[in-house]
């Protein structure tokens, strides 16, 4: 055996391989998670997006958020949404006890927090449907993305604000 | 036990290199391998996924094919202008996509604006880069009475329709009123006498003319609805890649594959350049220079307020639709900055070989457009949207060879793309 070998302790060798057998493992197996999850290049937009759809998952379709002063619940319905088509939401408001509101002044707004941008129509709140519900109409999204939609309500003086995100 | 250290020690290297060789022999899958929410994004800008055309609801004869047939013939008739010789089509050829390669229009004067493609143009709310019109058949109206495009005026054009088109009219919108005792020209125009003569008009004759005026439009419109794009190479490779076939491989080159993912990722052209036209339809401020020699151009500012006002809007009297119809218009953006300087994303099917670019024409070609999102230049009014890219030049190329691949014919018999016979 060479004495070369003897001078450098064994465990020293056997530890530098089993390091080079694991980068080779972690090298492929690498490599085949960030290309089944990633097809293109990472860039900060995209892993953003990712958390995104963490909080996006909160205020998915058919889900409720509550107001930012916790005076009101709001649960908001959607037609089907399709980039760059005229849909309605129907919205359901209660206050923090589960009662309905009735007849408040709602307004709309919203946008897209990474571009910047707001809502690209004006809707409106043009109907009060009874049992809490309101029919909001002009509703729109041109572009895929993170958006978010907030409700300004005010029921007899008490105001609050509701926002929803929404992953496009 | 030393004995095995030794010879493991020994043959280690041997097993190092083997490792090494099997992670390099693992490289990475194939240049177009796309993932789940890239293959989405692909899918939303496939042919096959453009929707058929819904109704227009303004237009009660967009789909009809006699008033489609009736509508390409006064597209290529020169005698709706005030010299005789200036049609749509002088502006709108059919072999440039329905453009005509210039930076501004040239009719009986020149236009302020680049002439628009009219390919693909139905399916937007909004007509011209500011949106001032809201149907096709109300935009039509505009270049027929502008002093600087056909120059002329609707009792004019009234006439026309009397001596040349009155069976292909009246088969379509019913009979025509008697026109005799009306003045050859007249109309709401700049031109003083025709204005003139226009004023002196009752109420009811000036109605019956400008339904007449309406109607061209409306035909107009029912022929335009027809120029829609063909397939394209990109198509067929998005094809390819949904359908999971390895020959999709073919149909791109490297840099082609590399282009489309910039174009759907890092340099942000899929934020306005998306769905199957590659356009939103909707109004952006990208920054592009103020053209030299031509007054402030405040784009949708100004569009907004024009669309609202408009005398044939989806609301007034002319239109076909119920008020509950015309959800665009009662929900439009009337202001805010965001529509300073904002302007239409055309179609980029078939963008190549469609230049100069931009609403006045302000670059030649592909490769300016392409440095300006790169660069990102504040706006001359108002907030660009754009962000610089850094992207490098050969990232620049890859993206220009996959915006070559959007070419396509119209998707279209070749009767319907010249002037038939009267």
């Amino acid at each position: 055996m060479p004495t070369f070998f003897n001078r450098i302790s064994t465990r020293l060798i056997i530890a530098t391989f089993l390091l080079s057998l694991m980068f080779g493992v972690v090298t492929i197996v690498g490599h085949e998670i960030l290309f089944a999850t990633q097809g293109s290049m990472m860039t900060i937009n995209q892993s953003l997006s990712i958390l995104h759809v963490l909080v996006a998952l909160a205020g998915a379709v058919g889900i409720s958020q509550t107001s930012e002063q916790n005076r009101f619940r709001v649960f908001y319905q959607a037609e089907a949404i399709q980039i760059n088509s005229m849909h309605e939401w129907t919205i359901h408001v209660e206050d923090a006890n589960g009662q309905i509101i009735e007849n408040a002044q709602i307004t709309v707004d919203g946008g897209m927090p990474q571009h910047g941008h707001g809502l690209p129509t004006a809707p409106q709140v043009t109907e009060y449907l009874g049992d809490g519900n309101y029919r909001v109409e002009g509703m729109k999204f041109q572009m895929p993305g993170w958006w978010i939609v907030s409700f300004h309500i005010n029921a007899d003086g008490v105001e609050d604000v509701v926002t929803f995100n929404l992953n496009l | 036990m030393k004995r095995y250290l030794s010879k493991l020690i020994s043959v280690s290297p041997l097993l190092l290199v083997a490792v090494m060789v099997l992670a390099s022999a693992c490289t990475p899958p194939p240049h177009d391998v796309w993932s789940d929410s890239d293959t989405d994004l692909l899918r939303g800008l496939w042919i096959g996924s453009l929707e058929p055309l819904a109704p227009n609801p303004s237009n009660q004869y967009a789909d009809d094919p006699r008033a489609a047939a009736l509508g390409k013939a006064l597209f290529f008739d020169t005698r709706f202008s005030s010299t005789g010789d200036v049609a749509c089509a002088t502006c709108h050829l059919p072999e440039r996509m329905f453009q005509d390669g210039t930076a501004l229009g040239h009719g009986v004067g020149i236009t302020n604006r680049r002439t628009m493609t009219v390919v693909g143009a139905a399916y937007s709310p909004w007509l011209f880069w500011d949106g001032r019109k809201d149907s096709l058949w109300s935009q039509a109206l505009g270049p027929w009475e502008s002093p600087v495009e056909h120059g002329g005026n609707r009792t004019q054009y009234a006439h026309i329709i009397a001596e040349h088109y009155r069976t292909e009219y009246e088969s379509v919108f019913g009979p025509l009123p008697d026109l005799t005792s009306l003045p050859a020209e007249a109309g709401p125009v700049e031109e003083v006498q025709a204005a003139a003569a226009w004023a002196e008009m009752s109420q009811a004759d000036q109605d019956a003319v400008t339904e007449i005026y309406v109607n061209m439009g409306k035909a107009v419109e029912a022929y335009e609805r027809l120029l829609l794009p063909g397939a394209s190479r990109f198509d067929a490779y998005v094809e390819a890649v949904l359908q999971g076939e390895p020959a999709a491989e073919t149909l791109f080159t490297p840099d082609e594959v590399a282009g489309l993912r910039l174009f759907i990722g890092e340099a942000n052209c899929i934020r306005c350049h998306n769905g199957p036209l590659l356009t939103d339809n909707d109004f952006h401020n990208t920054g592009v220079p103020a053209a030299a020699d031509l007054s402030d151009d405040m784009g949708r500012t100004q569009g907004a307020q024009q669309v609202v006002n408009d005398e044939f809007n989806c609301l007034s009297q002319w239109s076909d639709a119920a008020p509950d119809d015309c959800d665009e218009l009662a929900y439009m953006l009337l202001e805010g900055e965001a529509l300073m300087r904002a302007f239409k994303p055309p179609s980029l099917r078939n963008v190549d070989g469609r230049g100069p670019f931009m609403h006045a024409g302000q670059f030649e070609s592909l490769e300016e457009v392409l440095e300006h999102y790169n660069r990102a230049p504040s706006a001359p009014a108002g907030h660009s949207e754009l962000e610089p890219l850094n992207l490098t030049p050969l990232q620049l190329e890859q993206l220009l060879a996959f915006l070559k691949t959007l070419t396509s014919p119209i998707n279209l018999e070749a009767v319907w793309l010249s002037s038939g016979s009267e």
